[in-house]
């Protein structure tokens, strides 16, 4: 998954729902922390949203829209968009071997 | 301050003006837990040790306040200028001005009175203006220079030198942030020069290379800074890829 984010470190996770949270539309600071709470269930500190969100723009897989008074959303780039389909492909066909070998081993 | 202030201070200040108004906003919409404190402050170790700026966020494109500063360095550092020309052509040695010329004597202190007026409001400017970018530090070095010139009205007083000297040299780490390093570098150059000559240790000229210096190199120093005031280099909008305006943002959640 690092790979694909472009040796993100320990920002890969945060990444990953952050970028998740964008693939339904542009969304803010507030609403990226909110939303990645209600489909992970974790909690994203203010410090390491930012932290990840700058990592993503720098590396091209989000960018910043227009401020809206004072917040700022953020949408997927292209890059982005498909940096995420292949992790969640990645993701998913991960998840089907391993319920595969479960049922397999009972 | 609040703890909201405090914590944002602890990030860069290149940082700070990228993400600092949303970073405030989120913060506010959500006050921070003991948690996220400590989160922040591992966040702002992070932004520290691993920049994850994009230069080009970092352009500046200049407001009103902006222009207007420069422009008052841009004056006081013509004025400087014109008050050492007018000093060393009245020189003995290098002029033929009547050294008695009282109308042009007015003239030469009446430019440097309004350059150091001009001077004063360009410190001050900056240290209200780029608190952000200098820090408490260097606001409070420019206020001190701002403060030297008034010394500086009633004659070269050793207070005021020092005070000046310091003040200037103390800010220029801190003016880099603001304006290209080489001008904040050559403007700490220029004062120390000229601190140095009316000190005496410059030069064997006396007072001749005391204008020479302060025409040469301190005015000059001023008409750079405010340039590079008009120009700057912090941003104060997002440059990055051009926005798709066909594609409307979708503000999500609170």
């Amino acid at each position: 998954m690092n790979d694909q984010l472009g040796d993100i470190g320990r920002f890969a996770e945060p990444s990953l729902f952050i970028l998740a949270s964008l693939g339904e539309g542009p969304k803010h600071g507030y609403a990226i922390m909110t939303d990645v709470e209600a489909i992970s269930g974790q909690h994203l500190g203010p410090g390491t949203l930012y932290a990840a969100l700058a990592r993503l723009e720098k590396r091209g897989l989000i960018e910043a829209l227009e401020p809206e008074d004072r917040r700022r959303p953020y949408r997927l780039t292209g890059l982005g968009e498909t940096t995420l389909r292949t992790l969640l492909e990645g993701l998913s066909s991960f998840a089907r071997t391993g319920l595969r070998r479960l049922e397999e081993g009972r | 301050m609040s703890t909201t202030t405090w914590l944002l201070r602890l990030y860069p200040a290149a940082w700070r003006t990228r993400y600092g108004l949303e970073f405030t906003e989120l913060l506010l919409a959500r006050p921070p837990s003991t948690r996220d404190r400590l989160d922040i402050l591992r966040g702002a170790i992070d932004a520290r040790l691993n920049p994850q700026m994009i230069e080009d966020q970092v352009l500046r494109v200049p407001t009103a306040a902006d222009r207007v500063l420069a422009l008052a360095g841009v004056v006081a550092g013509a004025m400087f200028t014109l008050w050492a020309t007018i000093i060393i052509l009245a020189s003995p040695r290098w002029g033929s001005m009547d050294a008695g010329d009282e109308r042009l004597a007015t003239i030469g202190y009446g430019a440097g009175l309004i350059g150091m007026l001009l001077a004063v409001s360009v410190l001050l400017g900056l240290a209200a203006r780029h608190v952000e970018e200098l820090g408490p530090g260097g606001a409070l070095a420019a206020i001190v220079a701002a403060l030297a010139f008034f010394f500086a009205v009633s004659g070269a007083s050793l207070v005021g030198l020092v005070m000046l000297t310091g003040g200037i040299v103390a800010l220029a780490p801190s003016l880099a942030r603001v304006v290209h390093p080489l001008v904040a570098a050559g403007l700490a150059l220029a004062t120390t020069l000229l601190a140095l000559a009316m000190l005496g240790f410059v030069g064997s000229e006396g007072q001749t290379t005391f204008w020479l210096i302060w025409g040469g190199g301190f005015g000059p120093a001023w008409v750079l800074l405010g340039v590079s005031l008009r120009h700057g280099r912090r941003a104060d909008r997002l440059a990055g890829g051009p926005v798709d305006q066909s594609v409307a943002p979708t503000p999500a959640g609170a």
